[in-house]
């Protein structure tokens, strides 16, 4: 089996080394490729930009996605993931601060697997990770990579 | 020249010439002579004078005689003719052969030529007999008697010589003024004769023309008719036409045929037509286009016109004469058949009588306009719808019609006797008659009052004008009745103009109303307006904070939960990881920071509540806030289950509201309830409703903490509390929360508390608002 890769897309530091807190105090040893913005995202799942040339990067086995992103936002991305064959079917959580009822539904809508704040105290955060990691890394069967 | 001789003749021309006068006396007219035997008759008597003549003779010497015989036969030839002086001669003739002598050869030459020379001066002589002057006769004299002395030469010569020597003078002083004479009898006889026959053709022209007159035919063509008839008698003709000539337009239209046999306007009816132009009339028409008579004697030619008579196509005579008024020709009127033939005297008896007949049949047709427009007049004047009253000079009525009187009252006769005085009795002194300017010729229209023959008093409008003839016509019209109306109209106009100023007033009254009424609803109107375009404005406003406030909102959400989360996310690392190398103080700061941070999250997650409540919708539906309020209860109770509250709830509370919001609001009461009677010994909620007409008030009331009334006006406004965070945490948003809601539904919410003695929270839902 494979090495689990988690891409998680994030433009805020703090959030980024807080999620990564989080996944180490709960002794996730995935890989974590993190993308700073949306194009990041996308350059790495297609293959482009920074990406492009070299061998194509392995897909990720989940996307924990930020809707507030510079260049492409949240929404954006995930459309995109879900308009491309080999990629679409990449399970993806929306991770954000955001409560808004319109930006839960917009997600749902287009396809979004999972919709989850990030809570302010990071005892509740860090049990937050704990969970989606362990349902989505391993409770959740997901469809081979590349089919 | 011896004296005998002269006695001798004297008493010889004495004798012829009583003979003459005995014969004058004695004979009929001379205009029978034209019959043969009278001619013949008139022969013998002349004869017989002559013979009578002859018995008496001067006696020149035995055998040689004189006697007048020669003035006799001469103006028997001059004026009798060839047949009775033929006879004479024949007889004087054969007379003087009987009595014998020397002379019988210049007696019987005598006797011939003077004879001879009579009738051949009379037949060359063209013009009348009566004509023939007294130097004539004397010139005639003197022929015939020296071709008397020339007959002697027929005697030896010796004889004629010494007949002549004696006898010449005598000859030619005496026997030429016995030619004279007796020449002069005759010719007074013609005159008198003519006179006599001119006087009788008046008489017949007289006759006929009264004859015409006196008839009264229905149409002017029957005149025509009769006076063609006549005229036919007057000339002697067989037949007759006339014809109306119009000048303008050269047109001949026939009128009236006539002829002995009876030919009438019948069979002139019968023609293809009976008018004509000038061109195609024939003889007839010669009298037109000359202007003048013509008579054609023994005319043969064509009768255009007179188709069917016998006289056509045979020598006729004819006579046409136009009929002239001031030298316009009106008519042609021609007659036909004489045989005598035609002349000056028919022209003139013809002309004479048309001349009349034309003058009579104007007179009549002017009598007959006279007559149809004084029957036109009479029926307009009994027609009319007015009274007519005609008067004389003197203003007494000469006539009145129908309605006249029937306006009055009187009887026709009753009106004719009485005077315009009699009439105007009501009013006559006050306004005397207008005569000056009636005689003017102006109409004069006056008003009077007239009393009726029943004694009542008619208004009557008068129109009076003076008529030609000089009497006076009056047009009457009753106006009683238009007078009292006119009055009543006037009296009806005077009230009606009361009514109509009253009721302007009242009207101006009522428009002013109306006018202030308009003005408020103007007023009204306007303020509406201002006022929807305020609401519309705030409305705007309110959307354009709505939006803000939810950009807000979102980047809240957003952006300031993140640096909340590093702040107790690293402290909590710090707490976690390094507590060992920090000291008490240090560490107590750190917790610090983390409670810093939960309360800011706190804060931050009410307030995007509230937000949320405003921005989202209002979505009424039936909501039981009993079960709602019970459900909630149970929850809270769950959280702390080592607290016993005794919770009253009404069941079955239906409104129609907004079941989320109405959740969440009471979610915060009854929140708000637990947390206050948290130091309770016998802690109690109640939820219920009361019944205040005409709204429903729902409350929610607790035994805990209460609060001092004095602050309840701080308790809606965001983060103000009433309480230490020691006391009771909280945000201070809760309430806002609720009265947001509340409001949103249209309803009010307030508080009723003491301090220890619990609260009550009082909210309705503008149910019925």
């Amino acid at each position: 089996m494979t090495e689990k890769i988690i891409l998680l897309v994030e433009d805020n530091p703090d959030d980024e080394e807080l999620t990564m807190m989080a996944l180490k105090q709960n002794r996730f040893i995935n890989k974590v490729v993190v993308a700073r913005d949306g194009e990041e995202a996308l350059d790495y799942l297609f293959g482009t930009g920074i990406y492009a040339g070299k061998d194509r990067p392995p897909l990720p086995s989940i996307v924990l996605l930020d809707l507030k992103l510079p260049k492409l936002n949240g929404l954006d991305v995930l459309k995109r993931m879900r308009a491309d064959p080999l990629v679409q079917m990449i399970p993806v959580v929306i991770l954000t601060s955001s409560d808004e009822q319109k930006d839960i539904v917009a997600s749902y809508r287009l396809g979004a697997n999972s919709y989850v704040r990030k809570p302010v105290e990071f005892q509740n955060f860090s049990e937050s990770v704990r969970q989606l990691g362990q349902y989505w890394l391993m409770i959740n069967l997901s469809p081979p990579l590349g089919a | 020249m011896s004296n005998a001789s002269v006695i001798g003749l004297l008493q010889n021309t004495a004798i012829l010439l009583a003979m003459a006068l005995v014969f004058d006396l004695a004979t009929v007219k001379m205009s029978r002579l034209q019959s043969r035997s009278w001619q013949v008759g008139l022969g013998l008597v002349l004869g017989s004078i002559g013979i009578i003549l002859m018995m008496t003779p001067w006696v020149f010497v035995p055998g040689i005689i004189f006697d007048t015989r020669s003035v006799l036969l001469g103006i028997s030839g001059l004026f009798f003719g060839p047949m009775p002086t033929f006879i004479a001669v024949l007889m004087t003739g054969a007379f003087r052969i009987y009595q014998g002598g020397a002379a019988v050869p210049m007696g019987v030459s005598v006797i011939v030529t003077t004879g001879l020379i009579g009738v051949l001066w009379g037949h060359f002589q063209r013009k009348p007999k009566e004509m023939i002057s007294l130097r004539e006769l004397l010139l005639f004299g003197l022929v015939l008697h020296i071709d008397m002395l020339a007959c002697a030469f027929v005697l030896p010569l010796e004889t004629a010589l010494t007949v002549l020597s004696n006898i010449a003078g005598t000859v030619l002083t005496i026997y030429p003024l016995a030619t004279v004479l007796l020449g002069w009898i005759m010719t007074n006889r013609l005159r008198r004769e003519q006179a006599v026959i001119n006087l009788s053709r008046s008489e017949a022209r007289l006759k006929s023309l009264v004859e015409i007159i006196q008839h009264s035919p229905q149409q002017a063509s029957g005149y025509w008719e009769l006076a063609l008839q006549h005229a036919l008698q007057l000339t002697n003709s067989e037949a007759g036409m006339a014809f109306l000539f119009d000048e303008e337009t050269q047109a001949l239209t026939a009128c009236a045929r006539a002829s002995r046999d009876g030919v009438t306007a019948q069979d002139l009816e019968a023609l293809p037509e009976s008018q004509f132009s000038l061109d195609q009339v024939g003889m007839w028409a010669e009298a037109v286009r000359r202007r003048k008579p013509v008579i054609f004697n023994d005319y043969l030619g064509p009768l255009p016109l007179m188709p069917g008579l016998p006289l056509a196509r045979v020598p006729m005579n004819y006579l046409a004469l136009p009929v002239m008024i001031s030298g316009q020709v009106v008519a042609v009127v021609g007659v036909a058949g004489n045989d005598a033939g035609y002349d000056e005297a028919d022209l003139l008896q013809l002309t004479v009588l048309m001349d009349g007949v034309w003058k009579f049949i104007q007179w009549k047709h002017a009598e007959d306009e006279l007559r149809k427009n004084e029957q036109k007049f009479r029926l307009l004047f009994e027609q009319a719808a007015d009274g007519i009253i005609i008067t004389d000079w003197q203003n007494r009525l000469i006539d009145v019609n129908e309605n006249g009187c029937a306006m009055l009252g009187y009887t026709r006769e009753e009106m004719l006797n009485m005077s315009m005085h009699d009439l105007f009795a009501a009013d006559i002194q006050t306004s005397p008659l207008k005569l000056t300017m009636l005689n003017e010729g102006d109409v004069v229209v006056s008003q009077r009052r007239i009393r009726h023959k029943n004694g009542s008093l008619l208004d009557i409008e008068i129109s009076g004008r003076r008529l030609p003839d000089g009497r006076y016509q009056g047009v009457l019209r009753n106006v009683t009745e238009r007078t009292r109306a006119e009055q009543q109209l006037m009296a009806a106009q005077g009230e009606l103009q009361q009514l109509l100023n009253a009721s302007d007033l009242s009207r101006r009254a009522l428009l002013s109303v109306v006018e202030d009424q308009r003005r408020g609803e103007e007023e009204i109107r306007q303020l509406n307006q201002e006022l929807e375009i305020r609401v519309r404005d705030r409305t705007a406003q309110l959307e354009t904070a709505n939006k803000e406030l939810e950009a807000f909102a979102y980047s809240v959400s957003h952006d300031l939960r993140a640096p909340l989360r590093a702040l107790e996310g690293f402290s909590g690392a710090l707490l976690s990881d390094y507590a060992a190398q920090l000291d008490e103080k240090g560490l107590h700061y750190l917790e610090r920071i983390q409670q810093a941070s939960q309360r800011m999250g706190q804060l931050i997650e009410d307030l995007l509540k509230l937000s949320r409540i405003t921005r989202r919708e209002l979505n009424r539906r039936q909501v039981d806030l009993g079960a709602l309020a019970s459900n909630i209860a149970s929850e809270l109770a769950s959280q702390d289950p080592a607290r016993q509250v005794e919770t009253i709830i009404k069941d079955s509370m239906q409104v129609l509201a907004d079941p989320d919001l109405m959740r969440i609001a009471l979610e915060n009461l009854l929140h708000n309830a637990f947390k206050f009677t948290a130091k309770c010994e016998h802690p109690r909620i109640e939820v219920g409703v009361l019944e205040k007409d005409p709204e429903r008030i729902f409350f929610v009331r607790d035994n805990g903490t209460g609060f001092d009334m004095n602050y309840a006006n701080k308790l809606f406004i965001p983060f103000q509390r009433l309480h230490s965070l020691q006391e009771y945490p909280g945000t201070g948003i809760g309430l806002v929360t609720v009265q947001r809601i509340v409001t949103r539904h249209g309803g009010r919410i307030w508080p009723e508390a003491q301090i220890n003695q619990g609260a009550t929270f009082y909210f309705t839902l503008g149910e019925k608002a």
